[in-house]
């Protein structure tokens, strides 16, 4: 399981092998659901992400079906992990858990790639691919873009920062950059000035579970918005949610 | 819906676009209606719109005002304008032309546009007559950002399927997938020579035919040019070692007779067959057909008539006064540097924006020595004297300044933004 000695990686996120960005990615997202699934359900934090239980087929496994099947670029399998902290800071009771997570992703890839790339998949696949009827990834779809507001581009500086911090934070810390120069400015102009690769100040200092994802979120384009009380809808679907929870041990798609 | 949906104004590939007035405000505004597919979801093209459109506030590009997202429909509220520039071009121009005032506002409103797109990392990839809406006071600004991109984040697939053909760059024609803002700039430059002209510069009928047409103007490059884009592009090896006939060069000014040696050098700089050496958009801005004066000796009755933009821009590009300098040095190569012209430049430095250069310009003794109408004059004086009202005259000039040549051509057809207003029966199409 550990090998001992540690894997180098290149400093560009362009340039590190596209499983090890999965397993990196996946990594974050185990350590970020183990934090939210301790956090109990309530009615007014059930969204259309949530499934009734949690899938039976892990993040990594997930990413990789997702790799394989769709192609899918590395800055849109990055940018993920920058909708997460967009989408949590603009919808509070929204967080990333075992119920929420494989829908999202499915969800987010299917919309980074239609915003970002040039050539991406139809829905019909990214359902197919993602385990859900295309109806439902639709719906999904379209929630996403209302929770984040539209806001799909980024900056590669920003996606350097996400891979510089998941190596650094990644639990088994089998993983260092070679040739990162820290302090860079992360407002470089250049596309092609990979070698200088952002790095957080201060030290690789080891960060608790629940924090590994809370950096960079764009404040100026946040609205701060009072929480509101559930929704007949949430209600209802928590409701419905309690009921699957008793007629326990029956697994549903993801 | 908080909006009233009034007449189509056009149809699109995937959109209905309708004119509409808000209940609030009364507001008119243009409503662009796109059906989902229950298979495809949110199709890419609204999903690059919107994300892009919503970041992207300048005068000269179109406001998305607001987003409606309901399970069968998307519809997109957006600012209204009258028309497109290519209907504007058939209903106002001379056989398409338009007059040199109007050509220099709108090229300049097309540059700054487009200057602020690549700024904040956006590709419109498919800049076209058919996709600058001219609204009634005047304002060019870019619109249908479909097909754009941002290009702050790297992905691989860049497509070469870009860009409506006659406005498509060489480079891309040779199957580039490398391409940057450049692209923007050829597709900027083909609508110049449009606007002067009155008919698209580069017809070709496909990929191939597209190419050729464009070689036999700017001729066709030399084999290391050829190979460097090639290989620059990462083009497919089919294409890398192509022949292509060889054609020498015509110049622009035989092309287009009736453009001014300032416009033709901008022309010339825009529509590099080396992308590389293509100017880029800001520069542009500061390219002496915008700051510069015209030189008495022209032939023609077009000299004298050249007024700034008639429009001026709340957002300065700060590039500006770094390009004076770059700027100077051109203009001490370029052989065509005229006494009045070098005189209203050097009026330019001591004025902080480009926007205020223009005036600098304007108040060049020899400009004023043409004579105008007295009001122009005196306005002119005011100007030096309180620039905080500089906007409104700026206007008023350029108004005096159409005014005489329209009497001097005995051209009737009203001018960009003075004339009477629109017809009541316009459609605006080709959104």
């Amino acid at each position: 399981m550990e090998p001992p000695a540690r894997v180098e990686l290149p400093a560009a996120f362009e340039d590190v092998e596209i499983d090890i960005l999965a397993q990196l990615i996946a990594d974050m997202m185990e350590r970020l659901m183990a934090h939210n699934d301790q956090i109990p359900l309530s009615p007014e934090s059930l969204t259309r992400f949530h499934s009734r239980s949690a899938p039976g087929i892990s993040i990594l496994d997930y990413l990789r079906r997702i790799v394989k099947f769709t192609n899918v670029e590395r800055a849109c399998l990055l940018i993920t992990l920058h909708y997460i902290d967009q989408i949590c800071a603009r919808t509070p009771p929204f967080t990333l858990s075992s119920l929420t997570c494989h829908r999202f992703v499915i969800a987010s890839i299917a919309v980074s790639s239609k915003a970002l790339c040039d050539a991406f998949c139809t829905n019909s696949l990214y359902a197919k691919v993602g385990g859900i009827p295309v109806g439902e990834l639709n719906l999904l779809e379209r929630e996403f873009l209302r929770m984040i507001e539209w806001h799909l581009t980024c900056t590669r500086e920003i996606l350097q920062d996400y891979y510089v911090n998941l190596v650094r934070t990644h639990s088994a810390g089998r993983y260092i950059i070679v040739g990162t120069t820290s302090g860079s400015s992360a407002s470089s102009d250049s596309e092609m000035d990979y070698e200088s690769g952002p790095s957080r100040a201060g030290s690789p200092t080891p960060v608790r579970p629940g924090d590994a994802s809370i950096i960079l979120i764009d404040a100026a384009t946040l609205a701060p918005e009072s929480p509101r009380p559930p929704t007949v809808e949430q209600n209802m679907a928590f409701a419905a949610f309690q009921q699957a929870g008793r007629q326990a041990g029956s697994a549903s798609p993801a | 819906m908080n909006y009233v949906q009034l007449e189509k104004l056009g149809e699109g590939t995937y959109a209905t676009v309708y004119k509409g007035r808000s209940r609030a405000t009364n507001e008119i505004v243009a409503l662009k209606e796109i059906h989902l597919d229950a298979e495809e979801g949110t199709p890419s093209t609204a999903i690059r719109e919107i994300s892009l459109m919503k970041e992207l506030k300048h005068v000269n590009i179109v406001r998305l005002y607001d987003v409606i997202h309901t399970e069968t429909k998307l519809v997109l509220i957006f600012e209204y304008c009258e028309r497109d520039l290519k209907k504007y071009m058939d209903l106002n121009g001379d056989r398409g032309a338009l007059d040199p005032v109007t050509v220099r506002s709108f090229m300049y409103q097309l540059l700054k546009g487009t200057a602020f797109c690549h700024e904040n990392r956006v590709l419109h990839r498919d800049l076209k007559p058919q996709n600058l809406l001219i609204n009634r006071k005047g304002e060019l600004k870019l619109g249908d950002f479909g097909l754009a991109r941002a290009f702050g984040v790297p992905v691989n697939t860049f497509s070469n399927e870009v860009v409506t053909l006659w406005y498509r760059a060489p480079d891309v024609l040779m199957g580039s997938r490398t391409y940057s803002t450049s692209i923007d700039i050829w597709s900027c430059g083909c609508i110049f020579a449009e606007m002067i002209s009155g008919v698209p510069i580069f017809r070709g009928r496909d990929n191939q035919d597209q190419l050729l047409h464009i070689m036999r103007v700017v001729g066709t490059p030399d084999d290391r040019t050829l190979r460097k884009i090639a290989t620059e592009g990462q083009i497919d090896a089919a294409n890398a070692n192509k022949q292509y006939p060889r054609y020498p060069k015509i110049p622009f000014s035989q092309v287009l007779p009736k453009a001014s040696p300032q416009a033709l050098d901008l022309l010339e700089r825009l529509l590099q067959f080396d992308p590389s050496k293509r100017i880029t958009a800001a520069e542009a801005l500061s390219h002496p057909y915008f700051t510069g004066s015209i030189p008495f000796s022209l032939p023609g009755p077009v000299p004298g008539s050249m007024g700034p933009p008639a429009y001026n821009f709340p957002h300065p590009h700060a590039h500006q006064q770094q390009q004076i300098q770059h700027q100077q040095q051109q203009q001490q190569a370029q052989a065509q540097a005229h006494a009045a012209y070098v005189q209203a430049q050097s009026g330019m430095m001591h004025q902080q924006h480009g926007q205020t250069s223009a005036f600098a310009a304007q108040q060049d003794p020899v400009r004023l020595a043409q004579a105008q109408q007295a009001q122009a004059q005196a306005q002119a004086h005011a100007q030096a004297q309180a620039q905080a009202q500089a906007q409104a005259q700026a206007q008023a000039m350029a108004m005096a300044q159409a005014q005489a040549q329209a009497q001097a051509q005995g051209q009737g057809q009203p001018m960009m933004g003075y004339g009477p207003p629109y017809p009541q029966q316009y459609s605006s199409g080709g959104r």
